[in-house]
């Protein structure tokens, strides 16, 4: 008997039929279809229970409530707008929407790294402990304190107790040298300080006015608070049609602000304070003019009267600008006679510095109607009552630092108002000029991506030694950094989130850690306070606290003490009724109380202090409203009268016409961020194909200038500028004026991670930044560009 | 002998180890196969649904409940528990082994489920329970009369225990109360 091939075919003949009887292969296939759903990296929804927080966003400076949807009270699923809060009203942008993808991100960065090995090389990063990250800082401050005024400090945040805990820390340490990254801010607060006497914002009270001209202010693509702005816009629309409030857009570039105005005045590139200036003079010369107000509290407006009548008749702004004279006629007669009127200023999303005199002429035009500090008109943010902190203790090293000049060259013999000049800082840098930077901070800033003309920041960097970021994100400049200190994000830690840019009431906003860290991150206000510690001597004598929690606990109780204002917990708060100063009930009892409320609801606002009287309003030496300004001469500024006077003054685009024959112009849209955080991969996915198609970018060109140069929509180009050059398609668009072309800024990053980056090309780069020589503010309105067929 | 036996026995030979194949590969498949696929697992607590039905006259939702806004809880958390069992009731091993292992530590009791239902499928007890009232027992065993808790089988090529509900069982139901079976009313 012998198992020969035959009777073994049968055996397995056998055992397959067996084993189709079976459910062994059934059950295996199903069972491996399963299998292959659950493979480790796909994602898991969490389990548990639903609940809702409320906080504030921190993505932008808006300021908005958000309500985040929690399962099992740690993993956030969903962010929508929290109705209670009076600024968004339940609204919500896409940035916000898109928060999550931020917290959860792969670009987040997990522990303290190190540089080991060339800048800019992720490879050589190394993951080091936070004791060791503290140390390795503290050892180099201690190093350099003799050059202690080496140390330079950039926050994008501008306002709010972590920026303020930076410019301590400098202060204490010995360096003048905190910064903040340039924005139209800084020529509003300029404005305000020679023509009121006060640096501080301007707020509008958007939600009473009837008439709205915009110069320049994408007013619904992101200036000022964006959700706000969009409900505010709401209101005008939906007011009934005799009502209604009519928008006026002054701006080069039909813009989807332009777009959703009543009119759209299409002004020659960078003239809007001409058009400014000239509805002003026709305004003067009518005497259509509010004329208690300009009678009895203002200064200078002889001076100014006489000057609009040599240089802005409606004939010479009509040349200037490209808008017809019976326009500029018509529209100032508008103006004057609609209660109330107001003018914006601040261009796009108001994130250019721009320039001080433009922002005079267009609030020389809310002066004249009187719409200053009264309802639907124009006025200074009100202050949050918060306790101030203990006196900075200095040494004699912090002594002299606080007389040393600042290397942006602001409140020196050059530039002597008070205003941050962050691009000149960088020029200086390069020079060596008046000494050297020693080591960078950057907050809740992305500079090498972010900077209107980045590239000679990036050359600066070289000349700094040490590179500290505090990013939670793997941006640009965290890539360049030497030594990075992450810390969480908005959604994981307590921050304030002050009175945000354009309102007219004061908000105290508070975000709170809405789930448990994700990595091994600290909180910046921490490690300010660890790092002081460390230190020691008067450092650490002026951060006497514990925690950051302490020190904003201690703010806030200043808060409590005023008896003002009201925590928001209900919906349909709209603080912008009730005219000026309105009182409200306070709803909470003592500062447990409200730090309680705080935490539940997220914003505290107030309106007593909206609006000040006109007798009391200014602070500069005439105590009116100054035309013709004499806060100038008091810092020094020396000029003829028109230096005094809001004018209109021309910053030239750099490059010569003959060889970059078209005008470049950035613009900004509500559907890409300016960092310092990148668009959001939700947010990518909005753009139009004619803005972003695969990774490629587009520049917005009048088909007119198009078929003269031979171009058709898609056409691949090159942008050169004097600075650099940039690969882009073209979009035909009527958009676009004849000769000017328009490209988005926002776009274009290699930093973060694989789902963000490489997705266009960033207009930064090409971009050139041009100073005003009286105030040394930045301004990057247009740069002349070539355009050549690829 | 002579070639034509040989012939002979090679066939039955052959035929013998047909049955042979063929029932061994029956045997491995209906017998072998599922123990090697699932691996037994006990519950960390020997949990006697019968006496808290009979004794405590409890029902399903005093544990099993659903929240306030119309989710399914689940299985308990240690909390609804420590209403009754803070101190010990009754004078079981298992509940003693419950107190001092899960109560007086404060620590969650880590149930294994037996239907837990993959992550692609979306099922809303809410809308089978509360909405058209079906009973638990229509698709979970009927725990009544159980005094102990019976082991859980766990497939160990996908995880997910062996009282899975297939996708058949939900779609002839669908089918019999013509209640849509369009894919997206389980796949979100």
């Amino acid at each position: 008997m012998k198992l020969d091939r035959r009777a073994f075919v049968k055996l397995i003949a056998g055992g397959v039929g067996g084993t189709l009887l079976s459910p062994l292969p059934w059950k295996m296939a199903d069972d491996t279809a399963i299998w292959s759903q659950n493979w480790f990296w796909r994602p898991s929804p969490e389990r548990g229970g639903a609940s809702s927080v409320n906080t504030v966003c921190q993505l932008c400076s808006g300021g908005c409530g958000v309500r985040v949807r929690l399962i099992a009270e740690k993993r956030a699923v969903n962010i929508d707008g929290n109705p209670t809060h009076p600024i968004n009203q339940g609204g919500i942008c896409p940035l916000g929407a898109a928060g999550l993808q931020y917290l959860y991100g792969p670009s987040r960065i997990e522990t303290p790294l190190q540089q080991t090995g060339k800048r800019g090389d992720l490879e050589t990063m190394k993951a080091i402990s936070w004791d060791e990250a503290l140390e390795i800082l503290a050892i180099k401050l201690r190093r350099m304190r003799q050059k202690a005024k080496g140390l330079v400090c950039v926050s994008g945040k501008r306002e709010g107790t972590v920026p303020e805990l930076f410019a301590r820390f400098l202060h204490a340490y010995g360096s003048p040298n905190y910064n903040v990254m340039p924005a139209a801010a800084d020529a509003e607060s300029l404005g305000l300080f020679v023509s009121q006497g006060n640096s501080g914002a301007l707020g509008y009270d958007l939600e009473n006015a009837k008439m709205v001209v915009s110069f320049g202010s994408g007013y619904i693509e992101g200036w000022g608070s964006p959700n706000r702005m969009m409900m505010a816009f709401g209101g005008w629309r939906s007011n009934p049609k005799r009502d209604r409030t009519k928008i006026i857009q002054v701006e080069t570039r039909g813009s989807l602000s332009a777009s959703k105005a009543d009119e759209w005045v299409a002004v020659a590139p960078g003239t809007e304070a001409a058009l400014a200036l000239g509805l002003a003079q026709v305004i003067v010369s009518e005497g259509r003019y509010d004329r208690t107000f300009v009678g009895q509290y203002t200064h200078g407006f002889d001076e100014f009267r006489r000057l609009l009548r040599q240089n802005y008749t409606p004939k010479e702004v009509a040349e200037i600008t490209g808008v017809e004279k019976e326009k500029i006629v018509g529209l100032a007669r508008e103006f004057a006679g609609t209660k109330p009127a107001v003018a914006l200023s601040g261009w796009g999303q108001g994130r250019m510095q721009g320039s001080m005199y433009d922002f005079l002429a267009v609030q020389s035009l809310n002066a004249l109607v009187g719409s200053l500090h009264k309802p639907g008109g124009a006025t200074t943010t009100p202050q949050v009552p918060l306790a101030p902190w203990p006196k900075v203790v200095l040494d004699a090293t912090s002594l002299t630092g606080e007389n040393e000049p600042r290397l942006d060259g602001s409140k020196g013999p050059q530039f002597p108002l008070p205003v941050q000049l962050f691009h000149n800082l960088v020029k200086n840098v390069n020079e060596g000029n008046p000494y050297q930077a020693e080591m960078l901070w950057v907050y809740e800033a992305n500079p090498a991506h972010d900077l209107a003309d980045v590239q000679p920041f990036l050359e600066a960097l070289d000349k700094i030694g040490t590179l500290v970021s505090f990013s939670s994100f793997m941006d640009e400049t965290t890539q360049l950094a030497d030594l990075v200190l992450p810390g969480p994000t908005y959604l994981e830690r307590l921050e304030d989130a002050p009175t945000p840019p354009g309102l007219q009431y004061a908000v105290f906003g508070l975000s709170q850690p809405i789930l448990s860290l994700q990595f091994e991150t600290i909180h910046p206000g921490d490690v300010l306070i660890q790092l002081a510690k460390s230190l020691g001597g008067n450092v650490g004598a002026s951060f006497p606290w514990s925690d950051y929690e302490t020190a904003l606990k201690e703010r806030v109780k200043g808060l409590a003490d005023s008896g003002r204002g009201q925590v928001a917990d209900e919906p349909g708060l709209q603080p912008w009724k009730g005219g000026q100063g309105r009182q409200l009930a306070p709803n909470y009892d003592s500062f447990d109380d409200l730090w309680e409320k705080l935490i539940e609801h997220a914003c505290w606002f107030d309106t007593s202090e909206a609006m000040p009287s006109w007798e009391s309003a200014f602070t500069t030496p005439s105590r009116k409203f100054e035309f013709y300004s004499q806060k100038m001469r008091q810092v020094g500024i020396r000029g003829n009268d028109l230096t005094y006077l809001p004018h209109f003054k021309p910053v030239e685009p750099a490059g010569d016409p003959r060889d970059y024959p078209l005008l470049l112009m950035p613009y900004e849209t509500m559907a890409i961020t300016n960092g310092p955080v990148a668009n959001p991969p939700f947010m990518t996915k909005t753009l139009f194909d004619f803005q972003l198609k695969g990774n490629d970018s587009f520049v917005e060109v009048n088909p007119k200038t198009a078929a003269d140069m031979g171009l058709k929509e898609g056409d691949r180009v090159a942008l050169q500028t004097e600075r650099g050059k940039l690969n882009a398609r073209v979009h035909l668009t009527g958009a676009a004026r004849p000769d000017v072309v328009f490209i988005p800024t926002g776009l274009g990053h290699s930093g973060f991670d694989s789902y963000i980056k490489g997705k266009g090309v960033n207009a930064n780069v090409i971009l050139v930044a041009q100073q005003d020589q009286v105030t040394g503010l930045a301004t990057w309105w247009g740069t002349r560009v070539k355009i050549s067929k690829v | 002998m002579t070639g034509e036996n040989k012939q002979q026995n090679s066939g039955l030979l052959g035929w013998l180890l047909f049955v042979v194949g063929f029932a061994g590969a029956l045997f491995v498949g209906w017998v072998v196969f599922p123990q090697l696929l699932f691996s037994t697992k006990y519950q960390p607590i020997n949990y006697n649904h019968a006496i808290h039905q009979e004794e405590a006259e409890m029902t399903c939702e005093d544990c099993h409940d659903f929240r306030e806004d119309g989710s399914y809880a689940g299985k308990p958390k240690l909390e609804q528990c420590i209403e009754c069992h803070e101190d010990p009731v009754g004078e079981t091993e298992a509940e003693q082994f419950f107190i001092s292992e899960y109560v007086e530590p404060g620590k969650e009791v880590p149930w294994i489920s037996y239907t837990k239902q993959p992550d692609n499928v979306f099922f809303s007890h809410g809308a089978h329970v509360t909405l058209v009232e079906m009973e638990c027992t229509e698709c979970h065993r009927n725990v009544e009369k159980e005094t102990t808790a019976p082991a859980v089988l766990i497939n160990r090529l996908t995880g997910y225990p062996n009282e899975i509900m297939k996708m058949y069982v939900c779609e002839d139901c669908h089918a019999r109360e013509n209640i849509s079976n369009s894919c997206d009313v389980c796949h979100k």
